[in-house]
């Protein structure tokens, strides 16, 4: 996977939150549509989710429960709160003005 | 959501590793079982999927930090939510017992406001510095002679020089002596206090004028143009703080004085507070003059010295100066004090005194309130045993039985405020004349902060024990028992009963005693008879009247018309009127013998007319009073006080001998033969002895400062008009000073005596009315416990009488244990006490035995009401009852 992407610092929330708004879902899951959505890009361990899973829960943004997964393994499923609902609406926006602000000075002729 | 926190609540939630090592552990199988479907061997499966999960520990322990981290947060806000669950639910509690509530309050209220009032009376009035910059270096020199019974006067003019020149432990010392003027010219004439003070003022108080400049050497020098500076008060109020004022001239008895400058606002001598200052010019004959005491001296230590090492230096001059002048300074010492000593000593045992009242009455409130909180807490240790039974932490459960108590504290402090306020402008309003700074005293947050604290921390002391109680039931026992076998803590009962009776008790003693004094003090015959007599102190200026022929025919004429007046008995004067504080004291020489010891022959002089004797009832003793014809010009005649001939003729009558005064009284000398002995007057004050007085005729000596005094047929104050409107006809400038009854200068005389009295009387009686109340409560707490078990005994045989007395017993048992130990608790109060008391002895047995039957009285009251309610419920329905 040589030219794979590191992730920027706080990147992984945003994704995280993002993907756990299709729905409630386990780790294994957020960790799956990651990396198929982003056409495997990003040179990330699994485990570094969990964390990141377990910070959002402590700021309220996710909860979660003991649930049984699609082939009846015991895991545990997060689900996005109305508070992480907002929090990812306000940090997407915070990434789209980045990155247009990023491109603005990258590419000044498309103005 | 209620109940999952009922349970996690008993720490069954499980911990947050094993949590976290499934959740991996599910990640990783779901990974391998991904794996495998895509085509690796079961065991590579495995491998890779933990080699794309990563370092596994290191998240494992990410996520276990944050899983902590975040319980504890949780189980923060948890108890804080369950603590203001608690304290609503308490105040719902309260709520639904109003009397209890307000009762409780009101108790509390007082016991913190009243100790906030004194502990801001002792702030402002002790503990606070003087005004001065490095005030803490002020001390206040006086001359003194114990032997004569004269431990504090004034300085003369000649040791003042003497102590200026020599004294090394002193930096910097200056002399001033306060004079009533009045300032010519404004109507209705008025009279300030203007103080001359010597040319070291500056340098000793370390206070410069905040306009204008300071008083300089030259401003010294006799014939010097006279110069003043204005306090701020004057300034402002007379003078419209108008900035223009510097060297305008200010006419003061027909002197012209130029405004210099205006001293810093709030700048006055702390013990006699002046208007004006101006420099004090020595009088020629200044020197000379070691035997007339009128300066009052204030120095600044110097650098390094110590008050006792100055007062050390200071008796090496004045027993230098007594052998240099044997005269006039045998046996005169010298006191040195800290100044701020010389302003708060007198008023410090009140002040200490009444604190011990209120913290005393502080006592009694927080057990009064304690007994009811427990008496409540009890009807409720099921609910504590419930909750414990549910997983209530022990801190949770002391929070819950405190949290009444806390709110009870929160309640009373808010209460407490306007109470303290209150108290404050009482104090301001009625506290004793002459009190230094009673008028600045302010309800400071400080002081309510700290009675607060001292309440609080009681009643958390007291609420602990119910709290404990109730996070220490056994589940079992209580849960079963119903409210019937409920632990009655009767340890605990009897310590308030006995608490309360030694506290009320030694109140009650202390107060007793000092209402004994003060009883005993009123009692005294002053030598005069004070009812039916007004009195108005006039000070005619020298401009005007120059000679003491002008004095002494405004005087006669004064009289003359005064003497008129409808309802006037008699129309007086007098130099000197008794209890005002004034001492003129002047050695004297009798039949031309020179004295040997001029302190040790020595009298109060007093300057009187013909009728003051019979004004104020002052009884002939022998020879004969003053008459309308020892006039000026005639034979000069006086006469003496009992004491003084009985001191200075022990072995004969003083009648025919001739006295001559050395002091300069006036423009005369006092001297003449002596006519007559008239009764002795306590004019120093009611608790101390008559010192020897000798008078003068006033027509003789011509002193141009003396007092009115008129006895009348009518109501005294019915002739305060007449009185003005005739000095006005006289001399429409000249200042009439305050119109008052000599009843009010013999009850200022006692003001401070008085108030102690009535304020420990007062406390004394809130304090048996508190510690009644809380003995009737515990006595009927405890019958109520003991219902069955009497109406058994009454079921059984026992009569009223039985039941009633055995009640009574135990209650009264810990009542005579409490009043033992409040009479040695009053005892030794009282022994502070000495110093306060006239004619009482400390631990009088009078006053303990009496607060003793008093509050044991009470006691035995609180005792027989609820036992005789006992005796009035039906036996049968008790047993049938529950």
């Amino acid at each position: 996977m040589s030219g794979s992407l590191d992730l920027l610092q706080g990147t992984l929330d945003l994704l995280v939150l993002k993907g756990l708004s299709w729905g409630p879902m386990h780790g294994y899951a957020v960790a799956t549509l990651i990396r198929e959505r982003s056409g495997e890009e990003f040179l990330v361990e699994e485990g570094a989710l969990y964390p990141a899973l377990h910070r959002l829960e402590r700021r309220g943004w996710v909860e979660s429960e003991w649930g049984l997964s699609e082939n009846n393994r015991k895991a545990k499923f997060y689900r996005l709160t109305g508070k992480g609902r907002s929090q990812l609406r306000s940090e997407v926006s915070l990434w789209e003005r980045y990155v247009s602000a990023v491109g603005k000075v990258l590419h000044p002729a498309e103005r | 959501m209620g109940f999952r926190r009922l349970f996690r609540l008993t720490g069954r939630e499980p911990m947050p590793t094993e949590d976290i090592a499934m959740e991996f552990e599910a990640h990783l199988q779901m990974k391998a079982d991904a794996l495998v479907r895509s085509g690796f061997s079961a065991e590579l499966a495995r491998k890779e999927a933990e080699r794309r999960f990563g370092p596994l520990e290191r998240f494992a322990r990410e996520c276990r930090d944050i899983d902590v981290a975040e319980r504890r947060e949780r189980r923060r806000r948890e108890w804080w939510s369950g603590a203001l669950r608690d304290l609503r639910q308490a105040a719902r509690a309260l709520m639904r017992a109003p009397g209890f509530t307000l009762t409780a309050m009101l108790v509390l209220a007082a016991g913190i406001g009243l100790n906030a009032t004194v502990f801001g009376v002792l702030r402002g009035v002790v503990l606070q510095p003087l005004p001065y910059p490095g005030s803490d270096r002020l001390v206040a020199i006086h001359s003194s002679s114990p032997e004569r019974g004269w431990p504090i006067f004034t300085v003369s003019a000649p040791d003042f020089l003497d102590w200026e020149r020599d004294a090394r432990t002193i930096g910097s010392l200056f002399a001033y002596r306060s004079s009533s003027v009045a300032p010519t010219g404004t109507r209705p004439a008025s009279q300030i206090t203007l103080q001359e003070v010597s040319s070291r003022f500056h340098a000793t108080m370390g206070v410069e004028p905040a306009v204008g400049r300071s008083f300089t050497s030259p401003d010294f020098e006799r014939g010097a143009a006279p110069v003043t500076l204005l306090s701020h008060d004057t300034w402002v109020t007379r003078f419209g703080g108008d900035a223009s004022v510097l060297g305008r001239r200010w006419i003061l008895d027909g002197v012209p004085y130029e405004i210099i400058g205006v001293m810093p606002r709030g700048f006055a001598f702390p013990v006699s507070p002046a208007d004006a200052w101006t420099p004090f010019i020595m009088p020629a004959d200044a020197a000379t003059q070691r035997s007339v005491h009128y300066l009052t001296v204030v120095g600044r230590l110097a650098d390094g010295a110590s008050v006792e090492g100055s007062a050390t230096e200071f008796a090496t001059i004045a027993a230098r100066l007594a052998k240099e002048y044997p005269t006039t300074n045998a046996n005169l010492t010298t006191l040195v004090r800290l100044l701020h000593e010389e302003v708060v000593g007198e008023i410090r045992p009140t002040v200490l005194l009444l604190l011990t009242g209120t913290a005393l009455l502080l006592i009694l409130a927080t057990a009064n309130v304690a007994n009811l909180v427990l008496v409540r807490s009890m009807g409720r240790s099921g609910e504590a045993a419930l909750r414990s039974a549910l997983g209530a932490s022990r801190g949770r459960l002391l929070w819950y039985g405190a949290s009444e108590v806390i709110l009870l504290v929160i309640l009373g402090a808010l209460a407490a405020i306007p109470v303290a306020a209150a108290g404050m402008g009482l104090v301001r309003r009625y506290g004793p004349n002459g009190v230094p700074r009673l008028d600045q005293i302010r309800l400071d947050p400080l002081s309510l902060l700290f009675t607060l604290g001292v309440t609080a921390l009681a009643m958390t002391v007291v609420s602990l024990a119910p709290a404990r109680r109730a996070a220490g039931t056994d589940i079992r026992s209580t849960l079963g028992a119903g409210t019937r076998a409920v632990g009655t803590r009767r340890g605990l009962h009897r310590w308030l009963v006995a608490i309360e009776t030694t506290v009320a008790l030694a109140l009650l003693a202390v107060a007793g005693v000092l209402v004994k004094s003060k009883a005993r003090l009123e009692s005294v015959d002053p030598g005069f008879d004070a009812r039916s007599t007004l009195v108005a102190d006039l000070s005619l200026p020298d401009k005007q009247y120059s000679t003491p022929e002008a004095v002494a025919q405004f005087q006669s004429e004064l009289l003359r018309r005064l003497q008129d007046l409808p309802g006037v008995e008699a129309a007086a004067l007098i130099f000197g009127l008794p209890l005002t504080g004034l001492t003129f004291s002047s050695s004297f020489t009798i039949d031309s013998v020179a004295v040997a010891d001029a302190v040790n022959q020595s009298a109060q002089l007093r300057a009187v007319s013909a009728d003051y004797f019979a004004a104020q009832r002052i009884p002939v003793l022998a020879g004969r009073g003053f008459t309308k014809e020892d006039r000026r010009g005639g034979r000069p005649v006086l006469v003496v006080s009992a004491g003084a001939a009985k001191r200075y003729w022990p072995n004969g009558s003083p009648l025919g001998h001739a006295v001559r005064m050395s002091a300069r009284a006036g423009p005369d000398r006092a001297a003449g033969e002596i006519v007559g002995i008239v009764g002795d007057v306590r004019e120093e004050g009611l608790n101390l002895e008559p010192r020897p007085i000798v008078y003068a005729v006033n027509d003789q000596v011509a002193i141009g400062y003396f007092t009115v005094v008129l006895r009348t047929a009518t109501p005294p104050a019915s002739l305060t008009m007449s009185l003005r409107r005739t000095v006005a006809d006289l001399d429409p400038e000249l200042p009439l000073g305050e119109v008052r009854t000599m009843e009010e200068v013999v009850s200022r005389a006692t003001a401070t005596p008085r108030f102690r009295a009535w304020l420990m009387g007062f406390f004394a009686l809130l304090a048996a009315a508190l510690a009644g109340l809380g003995v009737y409560g515990v006595i009927s707490h405890i019958v109520a416990q003991r219902t069955r078990e009497i109406g058994l005994r009454r079921a059984l045989g026992a009569t009223d009488g039985q039941v009633v007395g055995e009640v009574i017993r135990s209650g009264m048992r810990d009542a005579v244990i409490g009043a033992a130990a409040g009479l040695i608790l009053g005892w030794g109060i009282t022994q502070q006490l000495s110093g306060l008391l006239y004619q009482v002895e400390p631990g009088d047995p009078a006053v303990l035995g009496a607060s003793a039957a008093v509050f044991l009285g009470v006691a035995f009251l609180a005792c027989w009401i609820p036992a005789r309610r006992a005796t009035l419920t039906d036996p049968a329905l008790v047993l049938r009852g529950e």
